[in-house]
This record gives C-alpha cells, sequence and structure tokens, in this order.
C-alpha cells in the first residue's frame, strides 16, 4: 500500500514530464560505405499533444552527403505551405493537418542520401515549429532528436535504394473554380489537390478548350474567364502516371454560339412559318 | 517523552492554523462518498462497483501548477479516460492494429494499453500489454478464421481503466485472391482497398468523411445515432480520415482524424468512433448568480458531463433524451466575474467520447441572450460558402509570407499571414 501510494504521489507530481511533442531523424540503415544510397524519415511524435501546423529546417553536411530526393508521398502533411525543398545544405517545409495529428509515428516526409565521402554525418533539425489544434496557433513544446550516421569505407557495389515500381496512378481528385476579390485581381481561378501514395504528385497540367495544356502547381488562373469551356486537369505522379479530370463548361453557352441549338431554332420557326402560311391559304 | 511533548505541540500548533475542510458529499448512481476528508497521501480504493481516488498535497481540491510539474489534488471527482477507437487491417496470418490515445482528465492518464484477442464476439478475451504504444501487429492469426480485437488503457498501477468497442478482421493470405490450380473455379473477388468506420453520434445527424482533408463520402446517422460509412477505391499507404457530425440545429462537432495505414487490397474497419457532443448557452453574458443554460446534441440516453472552467474545473452531469438533446441549468454563484468555457462529453454504456468544442460566456452584472451557434465557421470561411476546405486554404497560402496581406487571411492581426493564419483554418476545417 505503502509503495502504491508512492508510485501514485509520484506520477501525481510529475504528470507534465514527457509531455512535450517529439520530433526525430530516424534511418534504418547500418554499415553505410561511401557511395551507398539511405533513407532518412522525419518523424513526429505528439505525445498528449494535438498538432496541425509544422514548420521546419533540416541540415546536412553538403561534403559529406549528397541529397539525393524527398518523398511526402505518404506524409501526414495535407496542405503545404511550403513544400520541401533543398536550398544548400538545408531542408525546409511548413505544412497543416486539418483536425490535427495525435499520434506516436506520424511519417512527415522522408530524405534519400548518398554518402560522399568518410566520416561522421551529423543531420540536424535546426528549426522547429509545432501549431496546437486550438483555434489559436498556439505553440507547442517540442524537443528534437537529429541524427548521426558514421560513413566508413568505400563500397565496392554501391547500395541503391531501388524504388517499388509505381504503376497507379494518382486517386481521383475534384478541380474547383473559385474567385476572391483579394487574389488575381478578382479573376476565376482553379483549385486542386490530388494524392498520389506511391511514389507522390509530380506536378499537374490544366487545359482549357481546345488551348494548349499549361504544366501549373496547384493554384491556377484561369485563362478563359467566360467559363463556358470544359477544362481538363491532369495529376501527373513521379513514375509518369497520369489521372485526368474533366470539369465540364461551368456556364451554359449562348444559344447563338451553340450550332445545334441555332439549329433547331431556325428549323422551328421555319416550321411553323411553312405552317401559318398553308393555314392562311386555306382562308 | 520529549517526542511525545513535540508531538503536542504540532498537533496544538496545526489546530491553530488548520483549514476548515468542507465535507461535501460526492455521489454518483452507485455510491456516495459521505463526509469525505482530503488525506496527506494520495491513494486509490475500489469496489466491484466503485473507484476513489484521493491525492497529495494540498487540504482542499484544487490544481496546482508550474512550469515542470503538476499537482491534482484532493478527490479526483468524475475523473475519466475517453474511449480509444481502434482499427484493424487484415494482413497474411496478421492483423495490424492502430487506436486513437484514451485522453485523461485531472491527472488521470494512461501509462500502457493491453490488447485482447478472440474467435468470439465479445469475448472471452487474452490480453497482451503491448506497453505505451498506438499500434501493434496481431500474428500468429490463421487465415479465413474471424478474430476480434479490443484494446483497453491501463493506468500506472496496471489496472484496466477503459476498454474500446470491439473490432473484427479475417486474415488473409496474400495469395488467396489467386484462382484456384487446375479447378476451373472462378477466382475470388479482389476486396479493393477499403477502409469502414462505424460510431455514434447524434440521432440522424449529417456525418462528413475527409480523406486527406478532402471530401471522401457523407452518411446521415439512423435514431439511434449510429452510423457506418465507408471510403473504397484506396490506395496503399498513410491516410489522415477525418469525421464529424452535424447535429439538428446544423452545429458542427469537431474533426476526429483518424492516421490509417492501408493495405493494398485488404479492408481495414474503424470501430467505436464517438462524435463528441455539441454545445452551446442561452447567453452570452449571464448576471453573476443566475442560471444559464447549457445545451446541445448526443447520443440518445447518454449520461453527458458539462465541464465550465473557472479558476477551478466544474463538472455538472445530465442526461441526454430520446432525440439526443440535453441541456442542464447551471447555477453562475461560484464563478467568479469573467469570461468562462464550458464543454461537454457523454458516456453511453462505457463508452466515453472525448470532450467536443467549447462554448464561451461571460458572467457579468446583466443577462444577454446569446445569438444562435453559428452554423458556417466565421472567419476561416474566405469565399463565404459556410465551408473551411481547398479554396479557402489556397487562398491563405496565396498570401503566405507576402506583405501587407488583407485583414481577412491575417486571422491573429499579426500583419502577415504565416503558419498560424493556417493553423488556425486547419481548427475549423470542414473540406
Amino acid at each position: 500500500m505503502a509503495l502504491s501510494c508512492l508510485l501514485f504521489s509520484a506520477v501525481l507530481m510529475f504528470p507534465a514530464m514527457g509531455r512535450a511533442a517529439e520530433v526525430t531523424l530516424s534511418s534504418e540503415s547500418k554499415n553505410i560505405r561511401v557511395g551507398d544510397q539511405f533513407e532518412v524519415s522525419f518523424f513526429l511524435n505528439t505525445k498528449d499533444e494535438n498538432i496541425n501546423a509544422l514548420e521546419s529546417t533540416i541540415i546536412f553536411p553538403q561534403n559529406l552527403l549528397e541529397l539525393k530526393e524527398i518523398k511526402n508521398g505518404n506524409s501526414i502533411i495535407s496542405f503545404w505551405s511550403n513544400p520541401p525543398s533543398v536550398s544548400g545544405n538545408q531542408i525546409n517545409f511548413s505544412g497543416v493537418v486539418p483536425g490535427g495529428y495525435a499520434g506516436r509515428n506520424g511519417s512527415v516526409i522522408s530524405m534519400i542520401f548518398q554518402a560522399l565521402a568518410e566520416g561522421v554525418s551529423a543531420i540536424e533539425i535546426s528549426k522547429i515549429t509545432a501549431l496546437r489544434n486550438d483555434g489559436k496557433g498556439t505553440r507547442a513544446e517540442t524537443t528534437v532528436s537529429g541524427l548521426k550516421l558514421a560513413v566508413a569505407g568505400q563500397a565496392i557495389a554501391p547500395k541503391t535504394l531501388t524504388q517499388e515500381k509505381d504503376t497507379d496512378p494518382p486517386e481521383e481528385f475534384l478541380p474547383a473554380v473559385s474567385r476572391d476579390e483579394t487574389v488575381f485581381g478578382d479573376k476565376y481561378f482553379l483549385v486542386f489537390a490530388a494524392q498520389d501514395k506511391g511514389s507522390g504528385i509530380d506536378h499537374y497540367e490544366v487545359c482549357e478548350g481546345a488551348r494548349e495544356c499549361v504544366k501549373t502547381e496547384s493554384l491556377y488562373v484561369l485563362q478563359n474567364q467566360n467559363l463556358d469551356e470544359e477544362i481538363v486537369v491532369k495529376a501527373i505522379d513521379k513514375s509518369g502516371n497520369e489521372r485526368v479530370v474533366a470539369l465540364p463548361s461551368q456556364k451554359l453557352n449562348s444559344w447563338y454560339t451553340n450550332r445545334l441549338y441555332l439549329g433547331i431554332i431556325i428549323g422551328v420557326a421555319l416550321f411553323a412559318y411553312i405552317i401559318i402560311r398553308r393555314v392562311w391559304k386555306k382562308r | 517523552m520529549v517526542k511525545k511533548q513535540l508531538l503536542l505541540v504540532l498537533v496544538l500548533f496545526g489546530s491553530l492554523i488548520a483549514t476548515v475542510v468542507l465535507a461535501q458529499e460526492f455521489s454518483s448512481s452507485n455510491f456516495v462518498n459521505s463526509n469525505p476528508v482530503v488525506t496527506m497521501g494520495g491513494g486509490k480504493a475500489t469496489s466491484t462497483n466503485f473507484q476513489l481516488f484521493s491525492g497529495l498535497s494540498q487540504v482542499v481540491i484544487g490544481e496546482s501548477s508550474s512550469s515542470a510539474f503538476a499537482s491534482y489534488a484532493g478527490f479526483f471527482y468524475f475523473p475519466f479516460v475517453s474511449t480509444p477507437v481502434i482499427s484493424a487491417t487484415a494482413g497474411d496470418g496478421q492483423a495490424s492494429l492502430s487506436w486513437t490515445s484514451a485522453v485523461g482528465e485531472l491527472g488521470y492518464n494512461i501509462s500502457a494499453y493491453a490488447v485482447g484477442k478472440s474467435t468470439n464476439s465479445g469475448g472471452p478475451y487474452s490480453f497482451t500489454n503491448v506497453g505505451n504504444t498506438l499500434t501493434n501487429t496481431a500474428t500468429g492469426l490463421t487465415n479465413g478464421t474471424l478474430y476480434y480485437f479490443v484494446v483497453r488503457g491501463l493506468d500506472f498501477l496496471g489496472d484496466s481503466v477503459v476498454t474500446s468497442s470491439e473490432v473484427s478482421v479475417t486474415p488473409v493470405s496474400s495469395g488467396s485472391v489467386t484462382p484456384p490450380i487446375g479447378g476451373g473455379g472462378t477466382p475470388l473477388p479482389v476486396p479493393g482497398t477499403k477502409v469502414i468506420f462505424s460510431g455514434l453520434a447524434y440521432p440522424n445527424a449529417k456525418i462528413t468523411l475527409l480523406k486527406d482533408a478532402q471530401l471522401a463520402a457523407t452518411t446521415i446517422a439512423n435514431a439511434n445515432a449510429s452510423f457506418q460509412i465507408t471510403v473504397s477505391g484506396l490506395s496503399g499507404g498513410t491516410y489522415i480520415f477525418s469525421i464529424y457530425g452535424e447535429d439538428n440545429k446544423g452545429v458542427r462537432s469537431p474533426l476526429l482524424n483518424f492516421p490509417i495505414d492501408t493495405t493494398i487490397n485488404a479492408v481495414s474497419t474503424v470501430n467505436g468512433v464517438l462524435i463528441p457532443p455539441t454545445i452551446s448557452v442561452d447567453k452570452s453574458e449571464v448576471k453573476k448568480g443566475d442560471d444559464i443554460i447549457i445545451f446541445g446534441q448526443s447520443v440518445p440516453r447518454a449520461e453527458v458531463t458539462i465541464a465550465v472552467s473557472s479558476e477551478k474545473e466544474f463538472f455538472v452531469k445530465t442526461f441526454s433524451g430520446n432525440d439526443g438533446n440535453y441541456f442542464y441549468n447551471f447555477d453562475t454563484t461560484p464563478l467568479s466575474l469573467g469570461q468562462h468555457f464550458a464543454k461537454s462529453k457523454f458516456d453511453f454504456n462505457g463508452q466515453i467520447s472525448a470532450f467536443g468544442k467549447l462554448v464561451d460566456f461571460l458572467v457579468g452584472t446583466k443577462n444577454i441572450e446569446a445569438e444562435p451557434t453559428p452554423t458556417c465557421p466565421i472567419g476561416a470561411d474566405l469565399n463565404k460558402d459556410c465551408r473551411v476546405n481547398l479554396i479557402d486554404v489556397s487562398i491563405l497560402i496565396y498570401w503566405f509570407d507576402k506583405s501587407n496581406p488583407p485583414a481577412k487571411v491575417d486571422f491573429d492581426g499579426s500583419g502577415k499571414t504565416d503558419l498560424v493564419d493556417l493553423s488556425i483554418m486547419a481548427y475549423y476545417w470542414t473540406g
């Protein structure tokens, strides 16, 4: 009983310990040699928090490592305000999870590196901002754990990370047309966001009517502001698979621009004229 | 002798400075704690139908905290842990299990989880302590056999304090979808990759399911508030699914998020999704000492706990009716003047939801009737279509880190559109 009380007391006295969210870099690769490729993953453990926004900077030694690829197809982040990008020895990104993420092992991004030289490579998280899903954007206390990897010796047959062949196209998605007085001078624009859990989205293309398709990002100002033509949006993943979605004309064409309607109307008018004339002659 | 004198002096001195402890009774439907006295040591007492917690330090009930610790002293009236939501995905001779965190209140925390397995619905289950983790893979299963799993939250003493709903899964051989060799039979149908959610919301509530923050499916709960909703056409990978409900007044619940790792051509099931009650108040300002009506909708015939924040937190209980509606006349006498918040959760046959959204009110010198709870997410809905979705976030991201953004994309008035504004929008997300 005394032990229970002691344990109970200890838990009550220090319930806040270990509550800070935690971001970690980890790799399953061991015995890395010069020339080998290996993957480093960035994970979020929210502990008792519910996090809905994340911003971070990762730094790596350029003299020892070459960044080959950044993968985010399986990320918990739904929308990137700054998609993962590399600048010198820094990898930066920021994005949000609507509704928040509360879990222990949330994959944010992963990076494929190639070892260039022998030595201890320290990959560090130099900046981290995690915001709570509380409607105020309150900053959550966060701890970071970087990664140190020893590269020793020259690889005789360097390991390359062969990706499983992705033959699936991006998932179905629904583009939307909108306008807002604060963006693009109140012009109509198109928004879309497709998911590809295999290789990840590479780019989008928008084709308006008979116009040439335009390679674009997920926010696109429409060339045809009359919205009277079909819009085709293609989402293409990094393996070249594509998902095509067509948006019908947002407005009914004016009757005089549609030859079918015009023909029907002229035909009906002609038929009515003939009938009326025959009736008139009989009288 | 000296010791006895010293003890006497201490007792006399203590009696001079002792604080009067009010022996307020705490009761529930099956126990009464009469003339309670807060002990100077922590403890836990249990019988077959009640548990009593007491804590050390202060001789009055309250919460003390600093940057490094928090102490919850006194009786832990209405301590609770929300029920974890379990999901299962079939594998070859195995099942991948994951569950949401069981969230405790008043310092009542979960230290570990135990996974229960059975081949009979309702058990008995054989439990395995898997530690303080939210995932587990049950291996050594027989393909084609239906298994039932639950997860229990364990407190620091190893006692079970909450149990999830049951989820079922049938492991399948990875080669079971190929046609039989030489038999001329038809191949078994490929199930496709899908996730099935089921749970409780409000009677006839509209349930919306989002996949990676975008609309995936909607359904209507039945009169008992039960719902089931399926999303298919998925790939194998990590998805964040979100579910919310709208009550009979169009008021939305908070988003409940479920990160699920799907497997190609496997069905994942998520049982026991408990959508928290909606909540509103009848006054935006209430005269101190007058009642304020706290109301909303929940699962029918559920016990609804309402928490009202003040210098300390007040907990009161009521029951929802057959239509799921609940209300409580809260006497504001013990509340201090100023802003207060209320939130609610339900307990239905031992299934305990998390707390829902906060509603705020002012305790002041007069009564002001509250406006109806807005059904549209005010502020974050930039294009005023009553939804916060891809269009709104695209407009916000357009202004991200640009100078002189319009006021409507600068929610916190910081003079710039940044991650904080995105976080605020993400909170109000509807998809």
